[in-house]
């Protein structure tokens, strides 16, 4: 007895451990928690990507955070349900000229083998077919995944239902949910828990909702140069580059090369100009706008950015691209409030 | 006291509410031992960086607003002493220049903050160095050391009272 009195906090510390180790190992074992959590982490995320936009309504027209959430959420879904219904039949439309696109390309790609390669040496051609496999085995997989990650999410219809209903209630009661977050952190770590959050929230805000601007106004501009040039696909392609650019260093060139390959295979001049008008397109981007618009700039090293995103992408494919770089932020920014308050 | 966190990578802000720029630089005379100045990046892409004077800063908090800009500070920035190598009078290596220390007021410094390494700074602590103590070469900062009183801590205030 005398040995649980005077050790008292640090059983009910191990205790805690152990809970805590407990519930994580049901989040990955069980699979109703396991949706359950994913549930309503995936609306805390829309929650807070909108959170500035709430602040901003509610500073500018001066109402309230209720008012100010259902006018966001009423806009988003208005907003999807009009871009659904103009994009996708167009988007369909455009679907239908793929066979000629497929079969043009098809062609091009006989041509290059039979012409050249096979005669020229075996060791070429040989080559040749190893990287054909491993980049189709590439895109494959890397198709499959994103499938699987979209059909995963539609598998459960009641998250279509749920995940707008407990955005909306992130989005109105933030302040009191984080009230009541804090108080599950114990007392003398409470000060520091506050400013970690700060300084999470001042760099993470800025960055989603830079992205995000900065992938619409890509796609647009995209929109309008393909148009001009008159390439085929226009929505598909835009719409691609627009979401691509949201992964900082591979985004853009992830999605500009499809647009330089359907340049090129309509004709070798539209091909340059495109690739010219893509270009100008990704400095202007990258030099003149990301550093106006995303302004708090995340100080990450470029090398470091480029690691997390190749672990990103490692583990969790194209979405852990996107999630890698503010999951490096919150860590970063967590190491360095630490390290400065230790003292 | 501040330390170079409460300075760098704000915002900067004129009397009439308008972004000047970033806080990328911190500018130090040696000689006097205080802020020379601030040196800020500015978002219009033509405009040369522009630097503050002390006196010119009217208050330092989640922002910084000053009275004007000028552009003439010469001098030692921060950036060029972080994170070099100090050495005693014996050739042995101290540890690493982390963190400046300021006077909130008279913009004074009062020291450097000095850190043995990444994870040792956990298991040893950090140490606090006084401005007339070091002599600041190319590649590394001598450190003479006087007397026997080693600075430990310092009081950081902070004012957090936000809830999102």
């Amino acid at each position: 007895m005398n040995i649980i009195k005077t050790n008292k906090s640090k059983i009910i510390k191990i205790l805690l451990c152990l809970l805590i180790i407990t519930f994580i190992f049901l989040y990955i074992k069980n699979e109703s928690i396991h949706k359950t959590v994913n549930l309503v982490l995936v609306s805390f995320i829309f929650a807070y990507i909108l959170k500035p936009i709430r602040n901003f309504l509610m500073k500018r027209f001066n109402i309230n955070s209720n008012k100010a959430s259902i006018v966001i959420m009423l806009g988003i879904v208005i907003g999807i349900a009009l871009s659904l219904y103009i994009l996708i039949p167009k988007m369909y439309k455009e679907l239908s000229n793929i066979e000629v696109i497929f079969s043009k390309v098809v062609n091009l790609y006989e041509n290059i083998e039979q012409s050249s390669i096979k005669k020229k040496s075996e060791l070429f051609s040989s080559g040749y077919e190893q990287i054909k496999d491993r980049i189709s085995e590439f895109l494959v997989s890397m198709s499959l995944s994103l499938i699987n990650n979209i059909m995963k999410i539609s598998e459960n219809l009641i998250s279509f239902a749920v995940i707008p209903v407990i955005t909306y209630y992130f989005l109105t009661d933030s302040k009191n949910i984080s009230k009541r977050f804090y108080l599950l952190i114990p007392l003398k770590r409470r000060r520091i828990s506050k400013i970690i959050i700060r300084d999470i929230d001042k760099l993470l805000g800025s960055y989603i909702l830079g992205q995000f601007l900065l992938s619409a106004i890509v796609g647009i501009v995209t929109l309008i140069i393909l148009l001009f040039f008159d390439v085929k696909f226009p929505l598909w392609l835009s719409v691609f580059n627009g979401i691509v650019n949201i992964i900082p260093y591979f985004g853009p060139i992830i999605g500009a090369i499809p647009i330089i390959l359907i340049g090129f295979l309509d004709s070798t001049s539209k091909g340059i100009y495109i690739l010219i008008g893509v270009f100008i397109l990704q400095q202007i981007e990258g030099n003149i706008l990301a550093p106006r618009i995303t302004s708090d700039s995340t100080n990450i090293h470029p090398v470091i950015v480029i690691i997390l995103l190749i672990l990103g992408q490692q583990s969790a494919g194209f979405l852990g691209m996107i999630l890698a770089i503010p999951l490096g932020v919150i860590i970063k920014v967590i190491y360095e409030d630490i390290n400065y308050y230790l003292f | 006291m501040i330390k170079s966190k409460d300075i760098l990578n704000k915002n900067v802000y004129d009397t009439n509410n308008k972004k000047i720029g970033i806080v990328k630089d911190i500018f130090i005379d040696f000689h006097r031992g205080n802020m020379e100045g601030i040196d800020i990046f500015s978002y219009f892409p033509f405009k040369k960086n522009l630097h503050i004077k002390p006196k010119d800063i009217v208050k330092i908090n989640e922002f910084i607003v000053a009275r004007k800009e000028f552009n003439g500070c010469v001098g030692f920035r921060y950036s060029e002493i972080k994170d070099m190598e100090i050495l005693d009078a014996l050739g042995e290596i101290k540890g690493n220049i982390e963190d400046i220390l300021i006077d909130e007021v008279t913009f004074n410094i009062r020291g450097f903050v000095v850190s043995p390494g990444i994870l040792e700074k956990i298991i040893r602590g950090k140490e606090i160095i006084l401005l007339k103590d070091i002599i600041v070469n190319e590649d590394y900062i001598i450190y003479k050391d006087d007397s026997n009183i080693k600075l430990k801590k310092f009081l950081h205030e902070e004012k957090v009272n936000e809830y999102n």
